[in-house]
């Protein structure tokens, strides 16, 4: 790489940096320098060739979060997935077809719910936006009605607190519910179904391999 | 953090094990060096080469307490992204991430993490080992069958996709082979399939005709072809390249490779002796191979964590690094990643940037062991802008940088928020986002992207 190249992309940065440089806390950064060498390491546990010393240090994976909103928390399947299940060393022919013929069903039954449930939350939502967008309105004219001098009256009138209206919740919504606990229940039923198909003992070859289990020959 | 002293005595025999490390490895901690630092070059190239001798308890457990689920395919991304992090066998690693880009399967296809996990392990397994076992049992992996359609190489309908591939991309190269071997190859590996647990020999689709490979005629199934393939001149030749250009040099020269692929003849196609030549090498040792390779986004995203480390696989890291352009266990196409300069094309290059901010951004503060550039500041007893950049250009790409870029770096540490030149380091904030600025600066220059 040439000494121009370098230059050129060192000047771009210095250029692009100051977003870091602002948001610096002071606090924090003398804290940092204030502290001793000696802060342990996660790295630095025993001799790196020692045995299981640093075993003791428990680095954590940040794993993504499921859905925030309350019908996508309601909604989540913890049944296995058919990959999932294909998966079970043991399953027979007529098990693997018997699920499958399961899996069918279980997947139309829930596409089916769930077009019926697509419409009405964007309903909803759409809903939600104009009546937040009627509560955004009504609070403007209160404040502007507050500052207009020449009406004592309306300023009056709006003085006084409006009743606090809180914005529906998709949950509540009884169409949704509806649909929703059709949902809730079929999983249920499909759980049901799937255990008289694959054995405990199955199920729990199943989990084996999602903790990590191969076969001897990848060992 | 390494003695101040010792690191920027960046004698001969200290440079060498770094630039082994972090060709062999992704980088290293302070803490990682040191042993490899005491013992000497040779007996860390023994050490790197025969991982089964390295204890990996720690890393087996600290995995077990990370719940990963292997079907999903963000967990198995993670979860090799935490084994090149903690590993103490870092060249295991650095060898598995080469077959999986020799080997390309990518779950885009298979649509199987767990088969992908399998996958990744077998190749761990047989990673240093004989090429033979490697590619047999590459050749029964259910990932690879399913990925390069095999499940539907059939005796009275043979699909030629993994024959061609085999020869092509796996062992010898494109011109060493012809398309009648390609037909006769695709024959003998007739009913080689999958099942959940493993290879399934389908005999009732085996073809178990005579075949002409190669110039060899019998009733060969999958294993002779393997055999056949394993015991190439060129087949030699082709990884001796494959494995040079990926440790040490892009563009070897031809004594070079056949320096290395007589290793494999001697050896009895040993991969770890391979490896260990090309290390041993005066090649690797020569001042033309320091620096010279462009790292990939593994090396250049763990070797970041590691330096600052950051004891946390943040769940984004895989999607940036397949915004950097290695998506791991998605390779783009059954040859692999390209590597190379396509690693810093204008279209990737901006999220390597953007990644070297992440990192020393306030994002990792609130974590315990994250070194901040502050921080190491401090616990090296830094006082002067030009002790500093020396330190750090020393800990990030061991002084390798032109004079009149540590002339501009020290300007930018000497001076305040206004670009005013100090008689003395900052302090507080501006001495903190100085020094973030600086390490931020260092990491962007082009020297940082190369190993």
């Amino acid at each position: 790489m040439g000494k121009q190249v370098a230059l050129l992309v060192l000047i771009l940065c210095v250029s692009t940096f100051s977003q870091v440089e602002v948001s610096a806390k002071s606090s924090h950064a003398a804290s940092v320098i204030s502290q001793k060498p000696n802060t342990p390491s996660p790295f630095a546990v025993g001799n790196f060739f020692s045995a299981s010393a640093a075993a003791a240090v428990k680095p954590s994976v940040e794993k993504r979060a499921g859905p925030k909103d309350a019908i996508g928390q309601a909604l989540a399947d913890h049944n296995p997935t058919l990959e999932q299940v294909r998966l079970i060393p043991s399953l027979d022919g007529s098990q693997r077809k018997q699920v499958n013929d399961l899996f069918n069903v279980y997947r139309s039954d829930l596409k089916l719910l769930n077009e019926q449930l697509r419409p009405l939350r964007e309903e909803f939502k759409s809903r939600l936006k104009v009546e937040k967008e009627k509560l955004d309105k009504e609070k403007q004219d209160r404040q502007k009605l507050a500052l207009d001098k020449t009406e004592p009256a309306k300023i009056e009138s709006a003085r006084i607190e409006p009743v606090k209206v809180e914005l529906p919740k998709e949950e509540d919504d009884a169409a949704i519910a509806a649909i929703v606990d059709k949902i809730k229940v079929r999983q249920i039923e499909f759980t049901q179904a799937l255990s008289k198909i694959v054995s405990p003992a199955q199920m729990l070859e199943l989990e084996q391999l999602k903790r990590g289990k191969v076969p001897a020959y990848a060992q | 953090m390494p003695n101040r002293n010792k690191s920027r005595n960046n004698s001969k025999n200290d440079r060498q094990i770094r630039h082994l490390l972090n060709r062999a490895g992704f980088g290293f901690t302070p803490e990682e060096l040191a042993p490899y630092l005491e013992m000497g070059y040779s007996s860390a190239l023994d050490q790197l080469t025969s991982p089964s001798s390295t204890d990996n308890s720690a890393l087996d457990t600290m995995l077990a307490e990370q719940s990963f689920d292997f079907t999903n395919p963000d967990d198995i991304k993670r979860w090799w992204l935490f084994r090149m992090m903690f590993t103490r066998r870092p060249l295991e690693e650095k060898m598995t991430l080469f077959w999986h880009g020799h080997f390309a399967t990518s779950d885009n296809k298979v649509r199987s993490p767990y088969a992908m996990y399998v996958q990744n392990c077998t190749m761990r397994k047989h990673a240093f080992g004989k090429f033979d076992d490697l590619l047999l049992a590459m050749s029964k992996d259910p990932a690879m069958i399913n990925w390069l359609d095999n499940q539907q190489n059939r005796k009275n309908k043979p699909n030629e996709n993994y024959a061609r591939e085999v020869m092509e991309l796996f062992t010898m190269g494109i011109g060493n082979y012809s398309e009648q071997d390609v037909k006769e190859g695709a024959r003998a590996f007739t009913g080689w399939q999958a099942k959940p647990d493993g290879f399934y020999f389908n005999s009732g689709q085996h073809d178990n005709g005579s075949k002409t490979f190669l110039g060899r005629t019998g009733n060969f199934n999958g294993e002779d072809i393997v055999s056949i393939l394993a015991n190439q001149k060129a087949t030699g030749q082709y990884l001796a390249r494959k494995l040079i250009r990926y440790f040490a040099l892009y563009n070897p020269s031809s004594s070079f490779v056949d320096e290395i692929a007589s290793v494999y003849k001697k050896s009895d196609h040993n991969i770890g002796a391979m490896v260990s030549a090309i290390f041993s090498s005066r090649n690797f040792s020569s001042s033309a191979c320091f620096h010279s390779l462009i790292k990939s986004p593994c090396e250049y995203v763990v070797g970041m964590l590691k330096t600052f480390q950051v004891s946390q696989v943040d769940a984004e890291v895989p999607r940036l690094m397949a915004s950097m352009g290695q998506n791991l266990f998605n390779p783009p196409s059954v040859k692999g990643w390209d590597g190379g300069e396509n690693w810093i094309a204008s279209d990737v290059m901006m999220a390597r940037f953007n990644f070297a901010t992440r990192m020393i951004s306030q994002k990792f503060d609130y974590l315990e062991k994250y070194s901040s550039p502050a921080k190491i500041a401090a616990e090296q007893g830094l006082t002067s802008a030009a002790e500093t950049v020396d330190y750090f250009l020393s800990l990030l790409i061991e002084n390798d940088a032109p004079p009149s870029v540590r002339e501009r770096l020290i300007k930018y540490v000497s001076s305040d928020m206004s670009g005013k030149p100090m008689a003395k380091l900052p302090e507080d904030k501006v001495l903190d986002a100085r020094l973030r600025g600086l390490v931020h600066l260092i990491m962007t220059l082009p020297t940082y992207q190369l190993t």
